[in-house]
């Protein structure tokens, strides 16, 4: 039984967990984050930051000098714990609308008109047009609506999927004969339903967590980040401040970076793909798992 | 597009920052816009007075010259690869290119960009010549872009045409047709190839969405001046308020834009319906 892409998905995705949680307490990690002004040679010259890879920082350090190795190892915890929240939540809104739509006219028209308003046009635009009403960047629960915008805007897709899958096993022999039987619609659900239907569920749920990863490097690319407060910094000013390590805030400055500190963006970004690789290979592994099984 | 239309000015305070907004206001400032577009026949003008009709124009067709030729470029790459990929699946550089393929679909665009750009730093300092590949005015800067807006997509065309591929495989009239001994090339190509292209036609305005979300970010990392790069920056997102300051929001320009895109997707729309009506025998009429 040769399943590559499932083994190595799953290691990509232990390697992953392990450094969310137990990252900073790596012997090499510089957990404090400490900021580095200026660094001193041996010859008595000096340089300011952010400083190129070196013996001492090996994939360099950002604009305020901190360790960039450091800096991405305790950013990735945030940057899977937004990740889970997004996908779970769109999934906990989605799924249950998928069902009712199959089963009442009224809300399959629902999800139509969301689908015609949020899919027509590429997700980073609406995302980016819903994100700037002035409601939610001038919130006090920023980040909580930040959250729930990304979530929802795929919410249609997501539904539309399991509208789908629902409608097209509708007309399986074992179905009608379930329907023939009178059972309730309740037991049909679970027992019929739900066995094929949580497969693919399960696959776009897995394969949902790396566009959600690479939505967030796209929307850090441009700018908007979910962690950010407004902070009043002197009396007469108000400042939005980025509140986190997660990874897409490294992106901040990328036009200026891409050319005169190339490092800062090239690990970001990597980081960033290799979320992305990760839950797509599993994705891919776990449906040919599945399909293995049932094919039989 | 009442969405479009939501921006209000903002009124900032310093205890406690946020924005007022009544209904009322919101329906004035609609029917005000309204008002002004059926007077002027414009949408509105920039900060330096000029209409947005004419700065949109320019960067449309700087736009269109990535968007165009990309389109056609990644339509025909990803078709001969689908159905290289395909005829060659089971031999050893078939399965290779094939995983190419899904390997590369989720390697974020960005990622290429950012990773080519360090790759040409690094040789720059060994000693590389400086090539001018990067701008907006020359007709050479847009090879650079195109190219690689039309790799990404061609990706995702070479999986669509695999898998279509694969939908035909193992149907009667395909059985048939090689049982009378034609040619596998043939079969594949002047049998499945035709009979999933109708199905492949509707997938073009999908197609062009994912164009579009490459070309935002291409533009926007190749320092390439067109509409998608306009389009964030017409937000201007800006992140210290002082009191008195309004909210910044180039509001003609984002509707400006959005109906580009519309419109660009819209044309797209067409083609499939007359590729449609030209090629899908079911096909009755619109």
């Amino acid at each position: 039984m040769k399943n590559i892409q499932l083994v190595i998905g799953l290691v990509l995705f232990v390697i992953l967990i392990i450094i969310a949680l137990a990252g900073p307490y790596l012997p090499f990690i510089d957990s404090g984050l400490t900021k580095k002004i200026l660094e001193r040679y041996d010859d008595g010259s000096f340089s300011v930051p952010p400083f190129a890879p070196n013996d001492k920082h090996i994939i360099g350090t950002d604009r305020e000098g901190r360790d960039l190795l450091s800096r991405i190892i305790i950013g990735a915890k945030e940057t899977v714990f937004y990740l889970l929240f997004i996908v779970i939540l769109r999934y906990t809104l989605a799924l249950p609308l998928g069902l009712l739509s199959f089963f009442f006219k009224g809300f399959h028209l629902l999800l139509l008109t969301f689908n015609q308003f949020f899919s027509r046009l590429p997700t980073i635009i609406v995302t980016v047009i819903i994100i700037n009403i002035p409601f939610f960047i001038f919130s006090s629960e920023r980040v909580l609506w930040m959250i729930i915008l990304i979530a929802f805007v795929e919410v249609g897709r997501v539904g539309d999927i399991v509208y789908n899958h629902m409608k097209s096993n509708s007309h399986n022999a074992y179905i009608e004969n379930g329907i023939v039987t009178g059972i309730s619609t309740f037991r049909l659900i679970k027992q019929y339903y739900f066995p094929f239907l949580m497969p693919q569920v399960i696959i776009n749920f897995v394969l949902d967590l790396g566009r959600t990863m690479l939505l967030l490097g796209q929307l850090g690319l441009f700018s908007i980040f979910i962690a950010q407060e407004w902070l009043m910094t002197e009396r007469a000013i108000v400042e939005l401040q980025l509140t986190s390590h997660a990874w897409p805030l490294l992106l901040k400055d990328v036009i200026r970076d891409i050319r005169i500190y190339p490092w800062i963006p090239f690990w970001a970004t990597f980081a960033i793909t290799y979320v992305t690789v990760t839950f797509n290979l599993l994705g891919d592994g776990i449906r040919k798992y599945y399909m293995r099984r049932y094919s039989i | 597009m009442p969405r479009n239309v939501v921006y209000e000015m903002e009124r900032t305070q310093v205890t406690n920052i946020h924005h007022s907004f009544t209904w009322e206001e919101y329906k004035d400032r609609v029917s005000d816009y309204v008002k002004y577009i059926t007077e002027h026949k414009s949408l509105g003008s920039n900060r330096s007075g000029e209409p947005i009709e004419v700065e949109l124009q320019r960067l449309m067709k700087r736009s269109l010259k990535l968007i165009v030729p990309a389109f056609f470029l990644s339509l025909a790459m990803g078709i001969v690869k689908g159905v290289a990929d395909f005829r060659y699946r089971n031999r050893k550089w078939g399965m290779f290119s094939t995983n190419i393929t899904s390997i590369f679909q989720s390697i974020p665009d960005f990622f290429v960009i950012v990773g080519f750009q360090y790759g040409i730093l690094l040789l720059i300092r060994l000693g590389f010549p400086k090539l001018p590949l990067y701008g907006y005015s020359e007709w050479y800067h847009i090879i650079l872009p195109t190219m690689f807006i039309a790799l990404f997509t061609m990706m995702y065309v070479a999986k669509l045409i695999h898998s279509l591929l694969l939908d035909e495989e193992g149907k009667e009239y395909i059985r048939t047709a090689i049982s009378k001994g034609v040619s596998t090339n043939k079969v594949v190509i002047k049998h499945m190839l035709k009979n999933s292209f109708h199905k492949f036609i509707d997938y073009l305005p999908t197609i062009m969405l994912v164009l579009l979300t490459h070309l935002i970010i291409v533009e926007y990392l190749m320092f390439y001046q067109g509409i998608g790069v306009r389009f964030f920056s017409a937000f201007e997102l800006i992140t210290v308020f002082r009191v008195g300051t309004q909210f910044p929001i180039n509001i003609p320009f984002i509707i400006g834009s959005i109906l580009f895109f519309t419109v660009v997707l819209l044309v797209v729309e067409w083609l499939k319906f007359i590729g449609k009506a030209l090629i899908d025998p079911f096909f009755k009429g619109a």
